[in-house]
């Protein structure tokens, strides 16, 4: 049985607003699907509350079990993620990319998976290199050594949004262990240097390493007037969201439910809630997405391990990133990438990911040192400072 | 909720231990502050989210959401019923019913536009056999591109167009990969081939609308696709309205499209078009316009105003809500014509019986002609017939290119072509009418001037010879137009010449030809007539360029000319016209068709007078010989026409022709007026190589005068047994009084 305890510690105001977020990715769905499935207007969103309610039910697994069981499953959750994106390579392309398993009620997609198993792992090493007073260089390559193999994998698939959630992961992950300012400069200014010689240089001399149609969407997003299919959507979802102005439009108009809007329900989700529900709904969904953030990085200082504060700070770094990027290439400001929109993204894959990620982060709240156990000022308490008299052990006062 | 089967946990929640003394390397604080420093990143940017947010949806929500609202909505003509053409009687000649097209929306259909636009794109001076070969170069080119089996497949097919001499199609299989394509036109009953064609040219001309591939379907076709539109994405059925032609039941038992050359395909109006604001007003781009005959001339009238429904559709053009704003469309005018449906019927079937009369007695080359009917008062049409003819309807339909190609590749019946109006025909000796008053009007000859009638004549060393080999007898005109004797024609062809001066500028007889509206076109309201040709010596010139020899006006051209016959080419429609003149005493008429626009509601709108005849300057003693010899070659027992009208209770004056082409047998001529005392009618009959005019073309003429004049064969017998008995005591017979007294105004 589970324990009242660790129940009453559940972080309840987390679990709300992802339950709001849900609601509103659910009614997005629901209002935008009708006429996509010939015959069956509730095909989508049905399916889509089937993934909600699996994701609900493996998160709340994933919050009983004891986070530091992970430590001793490393290799079986590294083994048989790597496993399951070697298995997706050998199933046919769609859409140009071979990024789904079909099983009998779902496709699965195991790069998804695989952004919760890096969390995990990547915890687990940094952990180690944390304790063994690894900083630095040393720091930078063991967590290199563990994220390349599925990366790459990801990479060739070739999925480029997910493989840079994967990044966005293990640099969060490395700047929450304490990696020297500097080495994060560096290692900034080798990503953007990646960027430019893979855009800039290498289609210049012959060797083009970006598929075309990820060319074409860095050009559309340079150029959003240039008429190309991939400018098409982002014009389209600009005219979605604009349209909806302060209060919205309601549901069934015409943008996005007109299917002018192609993949109104999967990755550019947001345009139907900022037509269909205007600023207001667009602005109070962002601040719930800050709200996760916040009730997720507070855990992050007092977690019980190092493992699980790492696992926490993962959790943060891949839903800020891919919540940014997102709705940034909704809004215009950032270029279409497949990345989905966490809780409202129709999807099996993505939605039960998000879901379990946001069950270890609860894990790890639950189990975290009581508020007053220290004082950061990311608290945003003031305590009695270290070493100042009346600092008290934890758990004492 | 169970425990976890996972793992160690006996206890799922264990109190959290008291911080681990510094050197485990947990340092809280240090965690805490670069937590804090991802806080603010994720801060900046949600709120870089949210300006942004705010600055589309608040500041440019007008800009947005006008875009969005242009997007949503879309305005959808509702094509306006076309109006009906009526007869003179206001039968309905042409009517309009509903009908239904298949059309694709070809954004369903990924590629097909790029696979069914793709074509050579010459330059425009290209000629037409490098654009082939260009063509063949680029089909090849695609089919080297496929799949080894589909290829072999397609070069096939290349190769068959190449040596079919067809044209070669670059655009051929762009459906291949399109099943559901291949299975839609069996369905709708239309070839692959055709829904390439409409693919091809909607891919060139209008990308982004959809695309008709199959017209005015067959309603089982239509039931069909809706019943199973979940199986045919993409497929939409467009509505719309027909043409639905009047048939007539012939004494054969079959029905056959009344009239079908006067009307004219329509179509949708071309950019050309739209410029011609006389013809086409208010034409907008999309409507259907009338592309010849009676559809184009009074276009304008039948076409009617488009409604418009202006409602919400989705990104395929699907409506999802309600019609927002809705037009009604105001149909078009019915039109009435001069046509009567009774004396078109009967000219219809007098041409059939007196072509299968030709092709039983001794004439099997007998294959088509054509019949004018026309008011010699007014110029109004009667009727206007030309065989063979075809079905409009079905050229309409889906299958209607085909059609189109088929009766286009009949080269022996050419059944497209309007007979009565562009048949381009040797007059023979119903021109000698011409010859007459050209000589008379220049002095050469007198009505009552004697010239002797013999087998042949020999002017300028070459013998012309007589059509009656065995006759020698002194004759005046009335005498030689009624036994029409070939050399006296010839002696006033000479004449002319004779007088001429040698350049041949002034030539009596084409300038004649000329003001009796020969060599040119009718004015007709419908327009498309053909002009023909009257030989002159500028025209020789022309012809024969600098041969110095061949190019002169010589007395052979001029005595050939005299019978009709040395390139003169008419057109029946010339010779209604010429004898209408005759018939009413010098005054050429301008035909018409169109009598008045009728509204839906029964109002007349517009009343289209006849144009005044034109005055031809004609002593008037030479029409009242004409008009006798006319009269002698029907009513007279040596007229060479005696025969057909035997027994006829109306007094008729005509003439017949046998026309000799190159190469042909003779055409049979009659053209004739009735009655001949104060003519009512004009009917000019030809019939291809059909003989004798007397025997194959007059019959059929009388047949149509019987119907315009309510005569019927009992009537004849009784009047033929009188006149043998000699008791017949006047052409009183079978008249309607009424007529009569509206012959008196």
């Amino acid at each position: 049985m589970v324990s009242r305890d660790l129940l009453r510690r559940v972080d309840w105001l987390l679990v709300a607003a992802i339950g709001l977020l849900l609601v509103i990715g659910e009614q997005a769905v629901r209002a935008v699907t009708q006429s996509d499935f010939l015959g069956d207007p509730g095909y989508f969103v049905r399916r889509h509350i089937i993934y909600i309610a699996l994701g609900l039910t493996l998160a709340a697994v994933a919050v009983v079990v004891d986070p530091r069981v992970y430590r001793r499953l490393f290799w079986f959750i590294y083994g048989g993620t790597i496993g399951l994106l070697i298995v997706v390579l050998g199933f046919s392309a769609a859409r140009g990319s071979q990024r789904w398993i079909p099983l009998p009620f779902f496709t699965l997609q195991p790069s998804e998976i695989g952004k919760v198993a890096m969390i995990v792992c990547v915890s687990v090493i940094l952990a180690d290199c944390v304790r063994r007073g690894i900083r630095g260089w040393g720091m930078v390559l063991r967590v290199v050594l563990v994220m390349l193999p599925p990366f790459a994998l990801v990479f060739i698939q070739p999925d480029l949004g997910t493989s840079i959630v994967y990044i966005a992961i293990a640099l969060t992950l490395m700047v929450v262990a304490g990696l020297p300012g500097r080495i994060v400069a560096v290692l900034s200014a080798i990503g953007v240097g990646v960027v430019v010689v893979v855009l800039g240089v290498l289609p210049s001399i012959g060797l083009p390493l970006l598929r075309p149609y990820q060319t074409e969407r860095i050009v559309a997003f340079l150029d959003p007037e240039g008429g190309s299919p991939a400018a098409y959507q982002a014009q389209q979802a600009k005219i979605a969201i604009g349209s909806g102005g302060l209060t919205g439009r309601g549901e069934g108009v015409s943008q996005t439910a007109g299917s002018f809007l192609p993949e109104h329900h999967t990755d550019f989700v947001f345009a139907v809630v900022g037509e269909d529900r205007g600023f207001a709904g667009a602005a109070i969904a962002l601040l719930l997405y800050l709200f996760c953030l916040w009730r997720i990085g507070r855990i992050v200082p007092r977690a019980r391990t190092l493992e699980e504060s790492f696992i926490a700070a993962g959790v943060f770094g891949m839903l800020l990133t891919q919540v940014a990027i997102n709705i940034g290439m909704v809004l215009g400001i950032a270029p279409t990438t497949g990345i989905p929109l966490p809780f409202m993204t129709y999807g099996g894959s993505n939605t039960i990911t998000n879901l379990v990620a946001m069950g270890l982060a609860l894990a790890v709240g639950a189990r975290a040192l009581p508020r007053d156990a220290l004082a950061p000022a990311w608290t945003g308490r003031r305590g009695p400072r270290r070493g100042e008299p009346g600092d008290a052990p934890p758990g004492t006062a | 909720m169970s425990a976890p089967t996972v793992g160690e946990p006996t206890r799922e929640y264990e109190p959290p231990p008291p911080p681990r003394p510094p050197g485990d390397g947990f340092d809280r604080d240090r965690i805490g502050r670069r937590m804090a420093i991802l806080a603010a990143i994720a801060i900046g940017l949600i709120a870089i989210l949210v300006l942004r947010l705010w600055s589309l949806q608040v500041l440019d929500v007008q800009r947005y959401r006008a875009e969005a609202v242009s997007n949503g909505l879309r305005s959808i003509d509702v094509p306006a019923p076309r109006g009906q053409i009526l007869d003179a009687q206001g039968k309905v000649l042409v009517g309009s019913r509903p009908a239904n097209a298949v059309a694709i929306d070809p954004t369903r259909f990924p590629d097909l536009l790029v696979a069914c636009g793709r074509d050579v794109a010459g330059p425009p001076d290209l000629r037409d056999d490098n654009l082939r070969a260009l063509r063949i170069a680029d089909a090849v080119a695609a089919a080297n591109a496929l799949g080894s089996e589909r290829r072999r497949a397609r070069l096939a097919a290349i190769d068959r167009q190449i040596t079919g001499g067809a044209e070669v199609r670059a655009w051929a299989g762009c459906t291949d990969d399109y099943p559901q394509l291949a299975e839609l036109a069996r369905v709708s009953g239309i070839t692959v081939a055709s829904m390439e064609d409409a693919i091809h040219e909607a891919a060139v001309k209008a990308p982004f609308d959809s695309i008709v591939i199959a017209e005015d379907v067959d309603r089982s076709v239509l039931f069909f696709l809706k019943e199973r539109a979940a199986l045919y994405p993409g497929v939409r059925i467009v509505e719309g309205t027909a043409r639905d032609y009047r048939t007539v039941r012939g004494a054969d038992g079959v029905r056959r499209p009344m009239a079908p050359h006067l009307w004219g395909e329509l179509s949708e109006v071309s950019p050309d078009q739209i410029t011609d604001q006389v013809t086409y007003r208010d034409a907008e781009p999309g409507d259907v316009v009338g592309q010849r005959g009676v559809e184009r001339a009074f276009d304008r009238y039948l076409r009617g105003t488009n409604g418009s429904l202006e409602r919400r559709v989705n990104a395929f053009g699907d409506p999802v809500g309600p019609i927002v704003r809705s037009e009604a469309a105001k149909p078009g005018d019915n039109v009435r014509l001069t046509i009567d449906v009774g004396v078109q019927a009967a000219a219809e079937s007098a041409l059939r019986d007196a072509i299968s009369y030709a092709r039983a007695n001794g004439h099997p080359a007998a294959e088509a002609g054509a019949i004018v009917a026309i008011d010699p008062r007014t110029g109004a049409i009667r009727a206007m017939a030309s065989y063979p003819g075809f079905d409009p309807a079905r050229l309409a339909g889906p299958d209607g290119q085909e059609y189109w190609r088929r009766l286009a590749a009949d080269g022996k019946g050419s059944p497209l072509l309007d007979r009565a109006m562009t048949g381009l025909y040797p007059a023979g000796s119903t021109w000698k009418p011409i010859t007459a008053i050209a000589a008379v009007q220049a002095r050469q000859a007198q009505p009552n001037g004697i010239i002797q009638c013999t087998p042949y004549v020999d002017i300028d060393g070459q013998r012309y010879r007589n059509f009656e080999s065995d006759v020698d007898e002194p004759m005046d005109l009335v005498r030689a137009l009624t036994t029409s004797c070939d050399t006296y024609f010839y002696e006033l062809g000479n004449r002319l010449y004779e007088a001429t001066p040698r350049n041949g500028r002034f030539e009596p007889q084409p300038l004649w030809a000329q003001r009796l509206g020969m060599g040119q076109t009718t004015g007709i309201d419908i327009g498309g007539d053909a002009p023909g040709r009257v030989p002159d010596a500028a025209y020789k010139r022309r012809r024969f360029g600098d041969d110095r020899i061949q190019n002169r006006w010589t007395s052979g051209d001029a005595v050939l000319q005299s019978i009709g016959q040395g390139d003169v080419e008419v057109t029946p429609l010339q010779i209604a016209r010429l004898y209408a003149l005759i018939a009413n005493g010098g005054s050429l008429v301008t035909p018409y068709i169109g009598a008045s626009v009728v509204g839906q509601d029964g109002t007349v709108r517009e009343t289209f007078e006849a144009a005044p005849g034109e005055r031809v300057p004609i002593d008037p003693y030479v029409l009242a010989a004409i008009r006798r010899g006319l009269e002698g070659a029907v009513q007279d027992p040596d007229g060479t026409a005696y025969a057909a009208f035997s027994g006829f209770p109306i007094p008729v004056a005509g003439k017949t022709g046998t026309a000799e082409k190159k190469g042909k047998r003779d055409f049979a001529w009659f053209a004739g007026y009735a009655p001949a005392s104060n003519p009512e009618l004009v009917v000019v009959c030809v019939i291809e190589q059909g003989g004798f005019g007397g025997e194959t073309a007059a019959p059929a003429v009388r047949q149509v005068m019987a119907r315009a004049f309510g005569v019927d064969e009992a009537t004849i017998a009784q009047v033929q047994q009188a006149q043998e008995a000699g008791v017949y005591d006047g052409p009183a017979l079978g008249r309607d009084p009424a007529r009569e007294a509206q012959r008196v105004d």
